[in-house]
């Protein structure tokens, strides 16, 4: 986190995370985190929650950055929770290496309304395997990763995983820039007849591993949110009380006060809603109905916290000076996204 | 690992509450609602039966998942006893004891009727503020009485540093002088608890608390208030003229030491104010339940694998009222938490006092809303919930009132400060 935050305006205008520091989350072990000891990882039982907490931090330091740092530990979690196998022999052996491929998991799509579990991109049966087609959005590193994992819909079955290296013909990748998490380099794919053989699909297309994926990653984008709203309140409140107007520090004015009151309680909410999510993942308990809630809180309160830090320091707030504009920026990220990450 | 579950131990009392709120509260709801200032004598039995299974220790200690200021918190001999009662996890030296069992019992109580749980013999927060003052010897007198708070005046609600009301030492006996307002169950109890200043010039550390017995010729009934909810619960105003109390009443010291006095009766609130912000919770998820089955007649199924836009909108809107009370259920938790593991714990029990006041009303109207004329009409326990929630966003502290204090707390700043 301390690396992260210095990076962090340099990051957002190159619309890339230096790659010094996703060098360095590689030697941290990222990809090993999500991955038992069985399988070459560094865990004696994966745990969402050290996930969630990691998570967490990183954004207290930067979103985007966490955002590039943490994809490719998506792919590596898909394939050590999903993989068979033969999958796993494959391919997670590079993600617990020395050389960590980039890497993303790619589930949305370019139109208002997406849902996850209607997807447009397809994966039709051909020649033994499948056939690709169909554009994905917002993807972390694209441009970079040698490995994906495409959700698409297999007609007639629903929605599903495919393991899809990069390098497959058929793939082509445009620069996708958002609002915010700019360090990230999200991208789009845009996929014409991509031929994947019948190894590719993850997880036997399995309807439950499908929900369950989005599921953790809408907890992974909850995590990101408390790091990040916890960097907006420490913000403000060393803002509010340096910042004088009237005569005195703006922090004695309750309009002001309460603001920041407000954030701290919400932020803790959330904070709590997530973690007792990652727990309940964990401890092999239901965990969609506490991962909607949190979600729920992320999109509505986490949005409002990244708003009201920009509005707490007035037109300061709206200028490149003070990072609380990129903070509103990245927030609204957290509530909307779908996969890219897993807890 | 972080586990934010319910314990398992705390079944028994979470369904034993629950079962009294089924059994005895729910049926008298509407009773006690219509017909208010009648003493529910339902709950007679009820509390012998709770005396009874508190002295067997049958509940585990556990203030019988009721109110149970007194066998919450920092009070003496009571907190050692919780301490005693309370297990420790051998791993990680995590507690769950009398604070958890009482916020865990009161939710369940009050998810059937929060006024019939505020009315509940001889479990009044006037208890809390006995064991976190009293010494011993007045410990074992009032030990176990109904008592009520006397606290707020006509012009002193929540600055309660600028009460009025006088004691003057006379002999072996302090004569008390003013007046009362919104005393809880001030009709019924046994023991009225009446904050009183020793002298109205050395401000805050001259205030002290007073037993005075209800039959105290002194202590007049001004009048009974008519309500918007919590009817069942009676809310006494009283006159004090010439009240004279042993001077053996006042609750802990007599001195007038600048250094504490305020502080340790305000402390109390970091006990009581969990517990209000678990009345929020209860209500709110009575509201909840129903409304979720009127969705259900209706035809609307929650579906928490999709997004809002991809379901109904009152399908969306129950999800995000139940998202805002999952995320106030677990800051009371939270703060009742880290009082059962001695944590200083006042910034995260206004935090959930805060947020549970406001979402229990905000939750109760919405599910009126959701509900149209069957939530509004009283055919239905909704609105009388709607009306009884609203109480929680203001005693032991308005919702503005928290806000000060989180707000001070964050920001390191005075009362001076931040006014």
């Amino acid at each position: 986190m301390a690396r992260l935050r210095p990076a962090a305006s340099g990051a957002d205008d190159a619309c890339a995370a230096p790659l010094e520091l996703l060098t360095q989350s590689n030697e941290l072990g990222l990809t090993m985190v999500g991955v038992p000891e069985e399988l070459g990882g560094a865990v004696e039982e994966r745990s969402a929650t050290t996930t969630v907490l990691l998570s967490e931090a990183l954004a207290g330091g930067d979103m985007g950055i966490a955002v590039a740092c943490l994809a490719p530990a998506a792919v590596s979690t898909a394939l050590s929770l999903w993989g068979d196998a033969q999958q796993q022999a494959t391919y997670l052996p590079a993600f617990v290496g020395d050389d960590v491929p980039a890497a993303a998991l790619a589930v949305m799509e370019p139109r208002p309304l997406f849902n996850p579990f209607e997807l447009e991109t397809k994966a039709r049966a051909a020649k033994g395997g499948y056939l690709l087609n169909g554009v994905k959005a917002l993807v972390p590193r694209a441009s970079d990763a040698e490995l994906f994992v495409i959700a698409a819909e297999l007609p007639g079955e629903g929605p599903a995983l495919f393991i899809v290296e990069s390098k497959t013909s058929g793939i082509s990748i445009e620069p996708n820039p958002g609002m915010g998490i700019r360090a990230a380099a999200t991208g789009r794919l845009i996929l014409e007849d991509v031929q994947l053989p019948a190894t590719s699909l993850l997880g036997g297309g399995d309807r439950g591993v499908f929900g369950e994926c989005i599921a953790l990653g809408r907890l992974a984008w909850c995590a990101l949110a408390v790091g990040t709203g916890q960097a907006v309140l420490d913000y403000v409140r060393a803002y509010v009380k340096d910042r004088t107007a009237f005569g005195e520090p703006i922090s004695n004015r309750q309009a002001v006060a309460f603001a920041v009151a407000n954030i701290a309680i919400e932020l803790e909410g959330l904070r709590l809603a997530t973690y007792r999510a990652a727990g309940r993942v964990d401890q092999g308990l239901s965990f969609s109905r506490e991962v909607a809630l949190a979600r729920r809180l992320c999109a509505d309160r986490a949005m409002t916290i990244g708003s009201e830090g920009v509005q707490l320091l007035g037109g300061h707030g709206y200028v490149k000076e003070h990072p609380v504009e990129r903070w509103y920026r990245d927030l609204r990220a957290a509530g909307l996204m779908e996969g890219a990450l897993l807890v | 690992m972080i586990n934010l579950e319910i314990p398992k131990k705390f079944g028994f009392l979470i369904s034993q509450s629950h079962q009294v709120a089924t059994e005895i509260f729910r049926p008298n709801s509407r009773k006690y609602d219509t017909a208010e200032h009648t003493y529910p004598k339902e709950l007679d039995m009820l509390a012998a039966l709770i005396d009874g299974m508190n002295a067997s220790g049958a509940l585990g200690g556990a203030g019988a998942g009721t109110v149970g200021g007194a066998s919450n918190g920092k009070g003496r001999d009571v907190g050692r006893q919780a301490d005693s009662q309370s297990s420790v996890s051998a791993q990680d030296g995590n507690r769950n004891g009398s604070n958890m069992a009482s916020l865990l019992g009161l939710i369940e109580l009050c998810w059937g009727d929060v006024g019939l749980l505020l009315a509940m013999p001889r479990q009044g927060l006037g208890q809390a503020a006995i064991a976190a003052v009293a010494n011993d010897e007045q410990l074992r007198r009032f030990g176990g009485k109904w008592a009520a708070m006397a606290i707020t005046e006509p012009q002193a609600g929540s600055d309660s540093a600028a009460i009025r009301t006088t004691a003057r030492l006379d002999g072996d006996e302090y004569v008390l002088n003013g007046e009362k307002i919104f005393v809880t169950s001030g009709d019924r109890a046994d023991l009225i608890v009446v904050w009183a200043s020793l002298d109205r010039s050395q401000g805050r550390p001259a205030i002290k608390s007073f037993v005075v017995e209800r039959d105290n010729p002194g202590l007049k009934l001004d009048r009974l208030e008519h309500k918007l909810g919590i009817r069942a619960s009676d809310t006494a105003n009283f006159f004090l003229e010439d009240c004279r109390v042993p001077k053996e009443d006042l609750l802990g010291s007599p001195e007038i030491d600048a250094k504490k006095g305020f502080a340790g009766v305000m402390q109390t609130f970091d006990n009581t104010r969990p517990l209000v912000a678990g009345m929020a919770v209860g209500v709110a998820r009575a509201c909840l339940e129903t409304t979720r089955e009127h969705l259900h007649d209706a035809g609307i199924e929650i579906d928490y694998e999709l997004s809002p836009h991809h379901q109904s909108a009152a399908s969306a809107e129950f999800i995000a009222m139940e998202a805002d009370w999952e995320a106030a259920r677990l800051l009371t938790l939270q703060a009742a938490w880290m009082a059962d593991n001695h944590k200083p714990n006042s910034l995260q029990a206004s935090m959930a006092k805060a947020k549970a006041g406001r979402m229990g009303t905000d939750v109760a109207l919405r599910c009126v809303a959701l509900c149209g004329a069957t939530g509004y009409g009283e055919g239905e326990l909704l609105e009388k919930w709607a009306r009884d929630a609203k109480i929680l966003d203001l005693f032991e502290g308005t919702q503005q009132i928290q806000l000060l204090i989180i707000a001070r707390s964050l920001l390191g700043l005075s009362s001076s400060e931040l006014k």
